[in-house]
């Protein structure tokens, strides 16, 4: 009887200060998960489906590419409009377009998801990659 | 031979104008409340006995809540919960819409690039809202790659600003050229069958029973492109980088 009614007390003490501990460690364990999802994502491609993982990689770089393309011809074709400065900015932005059109397909391709020193020694353009690793 | 485009053709059902502004109901605003009629009966029917033990219909509707909630939760991470029912919505409404695209006779709405692209800028706009309200002005500096010498940042600067604006150009054409090619692929194959008579027609009419189960796997696939897409810019735009 006594054995009983002393534990409720001692539990409520514990749990008084185990509490933080344990609110702490969940804490840190679903940090670490989170990152390790987030490790995980950028280690796999999303849609490495082995089936048709070339068309489905083909439409998906072949988009990136052209819409940023797209983008930057369009910019600068508004902007030319706009200033009256005809050929000349269209031009600067559409090697802009192209630059950004490399960059989409670099990241969504996975190169620079990857760590980075795997990237530059898997790359020649490893450089490139380091640079840009955090952007991601 | 059939023509492989007439399939796309949008079609009036219903004249409407609201005050000169043409608001005509047409056989893709048909597909469209389908869509959303057979989204709504499919989550509310087989969610109705709510067995402990689910049944056939009822593990449908919860493998696809758990591959959702299992997508943000990989994908974003736990701040990704409050965005669970948009993205849930958006990727039923993608799947079911590509999916029933798929029947004879019907029309698909996805293969319309009008379409997809206000897709893609709902996420789009609401993807940088979220950003800027979580990050004020410290979301621009994600425009400002680190790591990179100063010299290089009026380059690099323009080129990740085209980068995030083609976002909904690249999602949006994905999805369009994905369900557009697939059909006229397929349109293309079925009006080879009867000219080509009882001998030769078998062919292209296996090529087509082949494209059929793999538009099934496109439809679903770019369903979840579209949606892991979605996930990641707002991981981009919660996390910053």
């Amino acid at each position: 009887m006594s054995d009983n009614s002393a534990r409720p007390d001692s539990d409520g003490g514990k749990s008084g200060t185990n509490a933080p501990d344990i609110d702490d460690l969940g804490r840190r364990i679903s940090a670490l998960r989170e990152q390790k999802h987030i490790q995980e994502r950028k280690n796999h491609e999303f849609d490495a489906n082995p089936a048709n993982a070339g068309m489905a990689q083909a439409f998906r770089v072949g988009a990136e590419l052209i819409s940023a393309l797209i983008v930057g011809v369009g910019i600068g074709w508004a902007l030319d409009q706009w200033l009256g400065t005809k050929p000349w900015l269209m031009l600067v932005f559409f090697f802009l377009g192209a630059g950004a059109g490399i960059l989409n397909v670099y990241r969504s391709t996975g190169l620079i998801g990857a760590n980075a020193p795997e990237a530059g020694k898997n790359t020649e353009k490893g450089n490139n990659s380091t640079d840009s690793n955090d952007l991601d | 031979m059939a023509n492989p485009i007439e399939q796309f053709t949008v079609r009036p059902l219903i004249e409407i104008n609201l005050g000169g502004l043409d608001a005509t109901f047409t056989n893709a605003s048909a597909f469209m409340l389908l869509t959303v009629a057979s989204v709504t009966m499919f989550l509310a029917l087989s969610m109705r006995g709510r067995a402990l033990v689910p049944g056939r219909w009822q593990s449908m509707a919860e493998l696809s809540y758990e591959f959702i909630a299992g997508l943000l939760r990989d994908n974003v991470g736990s701040e990704g919960r409050r965005f669970f029912p948009f993205v849930f919505t958006l990727f039923m409404f993608i799947l079911f819409a590509n999916m029933l695209g798929l029947m004879p006779y019907s029309f698909t709405i996805t293969s319309h690039i009008i379409v997809t692209f206000i897709l893609a800028m709902v996420v789009f706009i609401g993807v940088t809202i979220v950003g800027i309200l979580r990050h004020g002005v410290k979301f621009f500096s994600y425009f400002v790659p680190s790591g990179v010498p100063m010299a290089v940042l009026p380059l690099m600067i323009p080129i990740e600003i085209i980068s995030y604006l083609s976002r909904p150009i690249s999602l949006s054409v994905r999805l369009f050229a994905n369900m557009t090619a697939g059909h006229i692929m397929m349109k293309v194959f079925a009006g080879f069958v009867i000219p080509l008579g009882i001998f030769g027609g078998w062919a292209p009419f296996g090529v087509d029973v082949l494209l059929v189960g793999f538009e099934f796997l496109v439809a679903f696939l770019q369903a979840y492109v579209f949606t892991v897409l979605t996930c990641l810019y707002l991981h981009d735009a919660i996390h910053l980088h």
